[in-house]
């Protein structure tokens, strides 16, 4: 055992012990025991350099607001910067190391006080580095970068895996001291579904620093633990309050261990959906601001109480205890009753009704003192009657009064009130179904906080629907009405005071920002960095307002404190993320053909949630080598792709037909049973929406299909309309996008090959001219046959009850085994799209209207449409707007790159258009395109330049018509 | 049109593989595909009274209400959107239902089948924890009870959830065909701590 943990007691095996190192050294610890207790343990005082002043920097408290005992945890691709090390469990084999110290601990270079310390004073990000601008990147940046800051985060992948989980009940408490318990139990008794999280790893909060205390602790534990209902969470910690009583929290899964188990995740996200929350936060204390109060040495009250009782630990040789208020009697008393020598407690105010109790126990105590700074080694006192002394100390333990961590409930929606008893704010009245409870609630005394959480326990039983509770377990005494608070703030000498340890904002900065007229809170906050990062200001965001105040001449009530939001404590973004990282990152839609992709060499592409074939691959292609042979094949014979993705709506009703035409651009109501029509929809502000094939099954029954990208949308848009513009009209809308595979067979042979497999239809010409639709049969099994083309070729799309997909795509392949028929992906379907000048995605952009996309003739002359009245706005109805065109490099060599700019002449800062679409034709030879340009029409046979900035590139193309290839249509007819 | 559903074959078929290697026992997951007919049932405007009718001569369940389900243990009727409802029903080989609800609820309800559409996952073991790390809901049997059924995300994707044997802790999951695989493996994902298996003769390998 070390020296150092020379004390009976508290929470810690000491029959095990852990080896574990820092910064290299071998050391020791127990089970029970946090990086920051075994250091102490170890007679480690100085853990890390600050932030921008590299002053040596000890371990200041004992949980999580601690602002600067931080490591760099673990290591390779587990390494964790800015880890508190007040908050790590110890565990066999922890690697820990120092932050921001160079090139060691001990001797850091950085700790350069003079001319860089005032260069770096609050604001300096706005001031001191702003001119030549040219230094920015080259010097400043780096200087900064270099001097101040946190631990290095990995760049390795993360090996580990995450969770998140939702969680339910009626009663969520968080925090575990005795209000919790007490409010955990009565719940639970009752009936009601309770989860208790505790971010600790032990249960029990306030009760762990009490030794008097630890049989009801166990025996409330061991009750909670037998209510079935009653979840304790250990490790988790509640970070977010949102709307509707829903909650985020993240629970520690695997964080104590070296690495999780097989099987088991790191860390588990959680929600919480609670009817009732009793928020048992506790206090935080908070520090005064005195020259030295970030000394190694210096540490809150509270928490050298902490490592005495839980930690079994005295955590110096001699200490000085500096307190307003009676708190810290307590700390006093232990560490005077733990064997230190020559304790000296200094109390501001003039009188305590403790200090007879501590003098009997040989403390020192000082009433009307302050301390007004603390060097090597020595606390130099200061009586407000006047007379300075200096006592010789390794310690000292301060406390400024204590904070109710209210950052959940402010987070709720509660206001905060000030208590001008306790010199702090506390919440205010509820805007959820909750209530702070015990220290959060600014009560203090075990027995108290214990019957105030009992109270709220019973009521948040009670509202959701649990009463009648049998309340026959003992609570703790009360421990009777403390002596008030004498508010103290700063003690103020010359010298750097801090108010935030962990930004290294000083007095004087939030003094400094006042006097630049950063006088707001939240100006302030922003201006001098105070209140931020992992501790989120927990020691000093009170004394900052305070100070704030005094500068500003008016009360700390009115100033009040920035806003409290999520996160109370910093969350790995791993934690929130759960599993959806990767490939589970978003869902992954397989049309009932994918295996056979996948066994036939296709290239797959995600295509919004889709995988669709993007080539098939033969083993010895290249580049473009696959694409090419796949059009050629369609243009020359057949082919034959998968289009299962396109979105396909289901239209039934009476009202259908009107229904389509209040819908679309053109008239759909006169096309007739066994045809269909291509449609193009707008949006109500007239710019062009979606296209697709309207196909009339029966009178009353249509088939809509829509673009891949924009199936739900378009079946969102027909269902608002239906339901909330249209009610009148009598329609059902269904999507049967999943039910039917759809299968496209194209090219001049694709209807010799069809001829092959389809029976019952006759395929002929004239009895199924182009845009016919029908039904079938392929090996039995009944499909419907749509003579539509998106290839220009003479092409038909075959729809299948999706399981039967692939006995109809093999049997279609088999028929077309004489033609040569070649499986196609997306890339050559684009392909051969942009050499017929047909539209898609790039071109439907949310950007063009119809007249852009040259459609505008497809509008029918009378009679309303959706976006008909805003389509006809001017800037819309420009004629100089850009239209679509097709291009073509003059240069039949050269390759066109997608969205170049248009424009006349060569270095022309004025850009008339882009290009959307590229692709090698195969009917041309050559590289052609779509574009969007500024007076297509006129432009047609003219000769711009393609200048694409990101390849560095300019050539010259020829405008053109879209329709590169078959402008007439004939193939498709024929 | 009718469709011959002379077999059945699984969306999984031909990517079924072998379970994760997580911890066996008793307790594991157990997800497994059941065939069957699924048809669409929508109400055309206040033909509600009528479908019900017509339904109750049929099948002699009622219309169920909103986020409840209905059933005979053949048949299965699901609330699914207003005025809408899903029917589940035995494999039928000749779809012949399909086209004798067509015909019977002509002027009453527009029929779509579905059966190609979606896929139903029974879902057993430790379902409660497994599906809360993937849904939103508060399925507790005190809140989602026997005949309960729900609309809603499940894994990210949309899915009806059926509460079957609230005792057992039974759920059906109906989900889109072209999803159904994502499904499979996200729930096993979800599983990873306890274990899964997949009932593959179920899932028609």
């Amino acid at each position: 055992m070390s020296a150092h943990r020379r004390l009976q007691g508290g929470h810690i095996d000491r029959c095990k012990r852990l080896t574990f190192h820092f910064d290299g050294r071998r050391l020791f610890g127990h089970p029970g025991d946090t990086l920051a207790s075994a250091l102490l343990a170890s007679g480690i005082r100085v853990v890390g350099r600050s932030f921008k002043y590299h002053r040596p920097r000890g371990i200041m408290t004992a949980g999580p607001d601690e602002p600067s005992a931080l490591v760099e945890l673990r290591v390779g691709s587990r390494t964790e910067p800015n880890t508190k090390m007040t908050e790590v469990e110890l565990y066999e084999g922890l690697q820990a190391r120092s932050q921001n110290r160079w090139p060691s601990l001990k001797f850091d270079l950085m700790a350069v006080s003079g001319l860089f310390g005032n260069m770096i004073s609050c604001g300096f990000y706005y001031k001191t580095f702003m001119w030549p601008a040219s230094f920015w990147e080259r010097f400043y940046e780096p200087l900064i970068r270099h001097a101040a800051g946190l631990g290095r985060a990995t760049c390795l992948p993360d090996p580990d895996h995450y969770e998140a989980v939702h969680a339910h009940c009626d009663v969520l408490i968080v925090g575990s001291g005795p209000a919790g318990l007490a409010a955990a139990r009565v719940a639970g008794e009752a009936g009601a579904r309770v989860i208790l999280c505790e971010r600790d790893f032990l249960p029990g909060g306030g009760l762990l620093l009490d030794p008097a205390q630890e049989i009801w602790r166990k025996e409330m534990i061991t009750a909670l633990e037998r209510i079935p209902d009653v979840q304790i969470l250990l490790r988790t910690n509640v970070f977010g309050y949102y709307d509707h009583n829903l909650l985020g929290g993240v629970e520690q899964v695997s964080d104590h261990v070296p690495e999780p188990r097989p099987h088991a995740v790191r860390q588990r996200y959680r929600t919480f959906r609670a009817r009732h929350v009793v928020l048992a936060t506790g206090a935080s204390e908070r520090l005064i601001a005195f020259r030295g109060n970030d000394r190694p040495g210096v540490m809150m009250a509270g928490a050298a109480l902490t490592y005495v009782h839980r930690f079994g630990i005295a955590p110096g040789k001699r200490a000085v205890v500096f307190t307003n208020n009676d708190s810290a009697y307590a700390t006093a008393f232990a560490l005077a009753a733990a064997g230190l020598d020559g304790v000296v407690l200094a109390d501001v105010r003039r009188e305590s009704r403790l200090a007879a109790k501590l003098r009997a126990h040989d403390v020192d105590v000082r009433l009307g003192v302050e301390v007004n700074g603390f060097g090597t080694d020595a606390v130099t006192l200061e009586a407000q009657s006047g007379g300075r002394n200096t006592v010789r100390a390794d310690l000292l333990c301060v406390s400024g009064g204590w904070n109710p961590n209210v950052d959940l409930a402010s987070q709720s929606g509660a206001k905060l009130t000030w208590d001008a008893a306790l010199a702090t704010f506390i919440p205010g009245a509820p805007a959820q179904a909750e209530r702070s409870v015990g220290a959060a609630h600014g009560i203090s005394g075990i027995g108290e906080a214990a019957r105030d959480g009992l109270a709220a326990g019973l009521v948040a039983a009670k509202i959701s629907g649990f009463g009648g509770g049998c309340l026959d377990f003992p609570l703790p005494a009360l421990d009777g009405s403390c002596a008030s608070i004498e508010p103290l703030w700063e003690v103020k000498t010359s010298g750097k005071a801090f108010v935030d340890l962990q930004h290294d904002v000083t007095a004087n900065d939030i003094r400094q920002a006042h006097r630049e007229g950063f006088s707001h809170i939240e100006h302030a906050k922003r201006y001098t960095t105070h209140s931020m990062a992992t501790d989120q200001g927990k020691l000093g965001g009170l004394l900052g307002a305070a100070i704030l105040a005094e500068a500003r001449g008016e009360t700390l009530e009115k100033v009040g404190l920035p806003t409290f939001r999520p996160y109370t404590k910093p969350a790995a973004i791993g934690a929130l993320a759960g599993g959806a990282t990767g490939k589970r990152f978003q869902p992954v839609r397989r049309t009932a053909l994918h295996a056979w992709h996948l066994h036939n060499g296709a290239v797959m592409k995600p295509t919004g949630p889709w995988l669709r074939p993007f080539y098939y691959s033969a083993a010895a292609e290249t580049g473009w080598a696959a694409v090419l042979r796949e059009a050629r094949g369609v243009r020359q014979s057949v082919g034959i792709c998968d289009v299962s993705t396109l979105g396909k709506i289901d239209l039934q009703g009476p009202d259908a037909a009107t229904f389509l035409d209040r819908l679309y651009i053109n008239s759909l109501s006169p096309v007739a049973v066994g045809k269909c029509r291509y449609g193009l929809m707008l949006r109500e502000d007239g710019i062009a929406f979606d296209d697709g094939t309207i196909s009339r099954l029966d009178r009353d029954h249509f088939l809509v299909t829509t673009t891949t990208a924009n199936a739900e949308a378009v079946l969102e848009h027909m269902e608002f309309y239906a339901q909330t513009v249209w009610p009148e009209l009598d329609v059902s809308l269904c999507s049967v996008t999943d039910q039917w595979a759809q299968i496209a067979v194209a090219g001049p042979r694709s209807g010799m090959t069809l001829a092959n497999a389809v029976e019952g239809l006759d395929l002929s010409n004239a009895a199924f001219g182009f845009m016919s639709v029908g039904e079938g049969r392929v090996a039995a099994i009944p499909v419907r046959v749509f003579r539509i083309s998106f290839s220009g070729e003479l092409a038909y799309e075959i729809a299948v009850p999706s399981r039967h997909a692939l006995t109809v795509w093999q049997t279609i392949l088999t028929a077309g085994q004489e033609f040569g028929i070649v499986p196609y992906g997306l890339e050559a379907m684009d392909l051969m799209r942009i050499e017929k000048g047909h539209v898609a995605g790039s071109e439907l952009n949310g950007q063009t209207t119809a007249a852009d996309l040259g459609m505008d003739r497809m509008m029918k002359s009378t009679g309303d449409f959706i976006g008909r009245v805003l389509s006809a706005r001017p800037a819309l109805a420009d004629p100089s707007r850009p239209r679509l065109v097709g291009i073509r490099p003059i240069e039949s060599g050269m390759p066109l790159r997608c969205g170049a700019h248009l424009m006349s002449k060569l270095g022309s800062g004025t850009s008339l258009g882009w290009i959307t679409s590229v692709t090698q034709s195969i009917v041309l030879g050559h590289w052609i395109g779509l574009a969007m340009l500024e007076n297509g029409v006129a432009m047609n046979g003219n000769t711009v330049y393609a200048v694409s900035h990101l390849h560095d590139e300019t050539i010259e193309v020829v405008v053109s018509s879209p329709n590169h290839v078959d402008p007439e249509n004939v193939r498709g007819r024929s | 049109m009718s469709v011959v559903a002379a077999d059945c074959p699984s969306r999984f078929g031909e990517l079924t593989r072998p379970s994760h290697s997580g911890p066996a026992g008793p307790d594991v997951i157990s997800i497994a595909q059941r065939p069957a007919t699924l048809i669409h049932l929508t109400a055309r405007r206040a033909q509600q009274p009528a479908l019900a009718a017509a339904v109750w001569e049929r099948f002699q369940l009622n219309l169920p209400q909103p986020n409840h389900f209905a059933s005979d243990n053949v048949n299965t009727l699901i609330w699914i959107q207003p005025e809408g409802w899903l029917l589940e029903a035995p494999v039928d080989t000749g779809n012949t239902l399909c086209l004798e609800l067509k015909s019977a609820l002509a002027g009453i309800a527009a029929v779509v089948d579905q059966t190609h559409g979606k896929c139903v996952l029974q879902v057993s073991g430790r379902t409660r924890e497994v599906l809360a790390r993937c849904c939103r809901l508060d399925l507790d049997p005190r809140i989602f009870g026997a005949g309960r059924s729900a609309v809603t995300l499940v894994a990210q994707v949309s899915c009806v959830l059926l509460q079957v044997d609230a005792t057992r802790w039974c759920f059906d999951l109906i989900v889109a065909s072209t999803y159904a695989q994502w499904l499979l493996d996200e729930l096993q994902e979800a599983s990873r701590a306890f274990g899964s298996v997949r009932d593959s003769a179920a899932l028609g390998k």
